[in-house]
């Protein structure tokens, strides 16, 4: 039965590489290529999509960018996935914040033959077959972003980073792999490079900035000597930025505030000296490399199962370098992210 | 005289009344004729079936919320019930999910479905033993008792979609069959079976009389002897079960159980419902107009994929398409006095 299976799963990925080389080869020309995020309610997803359309449209390929109205809205996730079959696109590119919750959508592809891959995340489905998983690896960028923590607090404190002491108060995401893999990364960051830091709390601020600014206040009132606040996404972080300035505080001087993403609108505040650093992952060029992929695969190039795009820790001083897309540096072939509290890329 | 004038009213106002009724319908025709004109895509079987496929969630969703408005009560904890029902049935019928992994081999889904129908039965009667029994707010109760849901759903399922293999009961639930070489999802079927029960228990029994009663005015209709905090309870423990249904619906279709399994279901049964011309304020509607509200909101929904309108601006256009399908009603109903004293040229008498 497994074997079975197997057999047929090898079967349909030819099957599906073969119909895309006939279909480049009949028609070099003009693509359509279905590029669906979770919703466009994020900065992130947005930057995402745009950097796929340009990339198309560099190719003189038709991205046709369509989400639900609400991430998390996965029924309507899936059927846009099948609509967009339905309509005739030449590949896709999916990215679901749900694990699992989009195999049926790739059993559609995988029926009718369309290569499909997926962006912004490295943790393969289930069953169905995706061509290539395109993301940055969460558990390794938060381990960074936990360095320049340390370095931030062994400045303020005048010692060397190995003994930096400070409180770390964490601000989770809505709890999911994703919140597990950015928090599990920052702690081991943490142990590693300066292990006499402490976390002091970590409570979660449902992604958005209110909820950061809330739970930051309450915090600060039960410990006004937290250090840093770390955000599981940027927004979070902002919320407890903000906290801080109505407490009274100064940002860089008596706190800081990092977080991951690297959203315009955090860039902006990095620019003004209103937050302390971002684990930049280029979401631009992150859409770019999902055409980039899909390119190969129409021209029967191998791709490896799981690309990892870069991440860089963004800080004042390396914001135009980063804008420029200087920093980004050529996505390599990855392992996939599980979630199990161990590191995404094995240590040696 | 005065006969001939009366006459002239009665034809008037049936011919008013057949044009009201009509009136969601005409809209939704009229969309989907448009839809099928401009888009070559949209005519495909398998879009249709898809559009069925949405609207079949919706559709139980929303059937179980025109009961309660139709008491002049809201239930807003049914995308919660939707999300805690396909969680509740996954992890019975998987095992839970423990560090993204899987226990398989649980329960047959024979033996998971209705218990998790069961609980959705069960917490929505606990929502009308709430509004009754201790006189609380529908609206307060339900959007307590959804956060509740929510939350338990988003701890037992750790945040990730717990993922289910089919088995053949499952499978037939969500699967599709052929009807005169068109395939249609049993989900709808099943969706459009409940309709005809709402209609007939709506139309054709006490309990249905006691609804309209109760949302007409509910004093009258305790002093009548209609035990309406029992009424009441049983409403919200069908908008509760209906709800649990399109968990299992939803669960299913995705093959995965997960907190956010009903988002947006909320707000768009409640837009559903009142497109579909239910009075928000209970005692006038009915179940057919909901169905028609569900169509309209998926066929939106699907319309602005296939015209590849940009996805920002998706919630406008919903938006503006539910007021305007409402507008279009109310006007057409002849509620809007400024508008049908000068439509009628002032006859008082209507």
């Amino acid at each position: 039965m497994r074997t079975d299976l197997r057999l047929a799963a090898i079967g349909t990925a030819l099957a599906i590489v073969a119909s895309g080389a006939v279909v480049s080869a009949q028609d070099e020309e003009s693509k359509t290529i279905g590029f669906v995020p979770p919703a466009l309610t994020s900065p992130f997803h947005v930057s995402m999509a745009e950097g796929a359309t340009a990339a198309g449209e560099e190719r003189g390929w038709m991205v046709d960018v369509q989400a639900p109205t609400a991430e998390g809205d996965f029924a309507a996730f899936v059927t846009t996935v099948q609509q967009l079959l339905e309509k005739g696109v030449d590949g896709l590119s999916i990215n679901p914040i749900g694990t699992d919750s989009a195999v049926t959508a790739v059993k559609s592809a995988n029926e009718k033959g369309v290569p499909i891959i997926a962006h912004n995340f490295i943790t393969p489905f289930s069953e169905g077959d995706v061509l290539s998983y395109i993301g940055y690896d969460q558990w390794g960028g938060a381990e960074k972003l936990a360095a320049h923590t340390c370095e931030l607090l062994a400045g303020k404190y005048g010692t060397e980073t190995a003994d930096a002491t400070g409180k770390v108060y964490i601000l989770l995401g809505i709890d999911s792999i994703f919140s597990h893999r950015r928090t599990g990364g920052f702690k081991a960051g943490l142990e590693k490079n300066c292990p006499n830091v402490e976390v002091v709390g970590e409570q979660t601020a449902n992604w958005v900035r209110q909820d950061g600014q809330a739970v930051a206040a309450v915090a600060w009132q039960q410990d006004p000597d937290i250090d840093v606040f770390y955000g599981n996404s940027d927004e979070m972080a902002i919320g407890a930025a903000l906290a801080g300035e109505q407490l009274g505080k100064t940002i860089n001087e008596d706190f800081f505030a990092v977080g991951i993403d690297g959203n315009p609108p955090t860039l902006d505040l990095l620019a003004d000296g209103k937050f302390s650093a971002t684990l930049g992952v280029d979401p631009y060029n992150m859409g770019v490399t999902t055409i980039e992929t899909l390119e190969k695969i129409f021209n029967g190039e191998e791709v490896p199962l799981i690309t990892l795009t870069p991440s860089v820790v963004v800080t004042p001083d390396n914001l135009d370098a980063y804008l420029a897309g200087e920093l980004w540096t050529e996505p390599v072939a990855g392992s996939p992210e599980l979630d199990n509290g161990e590191p995404t890329v094995p240590e040696e | 005289m005065t006969e001939s004038v009366t006459a002239v009213g009665r034809s008037r106002s049936f011919a008013r009344s057949v044009v009201s009724g009509a009136g969601p319908a005409l809209v939704l025709i009229a969309m989907a004729a448009a839809l099928w004109v401009m888009s070559p895509a949209f005519r495909s079987p398998t879009s249709l079936m898809l559009i069925g496929l949405e609207a079949a969630a919706l559709g139980l969703v929303a059937a179980g919320q025109t009961f309660v408005i139709l008491t002049g009560g809201i239930d807003l904890s049914v995308e919660a019930m939707v999300s805690f029902a396909g969680v509740i049935a996954a992890i019975l019928i998987a095992g839970t999910n423990v560090s993204g992994g899987q226990i398989a081999g649980g329960f047959p889904s024979w033996v998971a479905i209705p218990i998790a129908l069961a609980l959705g039965a069960l917490i929505g009667a606990g929502n009308g033993v709430l509004v009754t029994a201790f006189r609380m707010n529908p609206l307060i109760v339900t959007l307590g008792v959804r956060s509740i849901l929510l939350g338990s759903a988003l701890v037992l399922s750790r945040g990730s979609g717990i993922y289910i293999k089919k088995d053949d009961l499952l499978g037939l639930l969500t699967g599709r069959v052929d009807v005169l070489g068109v395939s249609v999802p049993i989900p709808l079927i099943v969706t459009l079976i409940i309709y005809v029960i709402c209609w007939i228990v709506l139309k054709q029994t006490k309990f249905g009389r006691y609804t309209y009663a109760i949302g007409g005015n509910e004093t009258a209709a305790r002093l009548s002897g209609v035990r309406t905090n029992l009424n009441k309870t049983a409403i919200y423990a069908i908008s509760g079960f209906l709800a649990a249904l399109a968990g299992i619906m939803v669960m299913g279709r995705l093959e995965s159980g997960a907190y956010q399994n009903g988002t947006n279901l909320t707000l768009m049964s409640v837009a559903a419902v009142v497109i579909g011309g239910t009075a928000l304020t209970g005692g006038i509607g009915g179940i057919w107009g909901t169905l028609i509200g569900v169509f309209m909101i998926r066929l939106v929904d699907a319309g602005l994929v296939y015209m590849s309108f940009p996805s920002q601006a998706k919630e406008i256009m919903i938006g503006a398409i539910i007021v305007l399908a409402v507008l279009i009603d109310t006007v057409r109903r002849g509620q809007i006095p400024w508008l049908t004293l000068r439509l009628r040229g002032g006859d008082p008498g209507d």
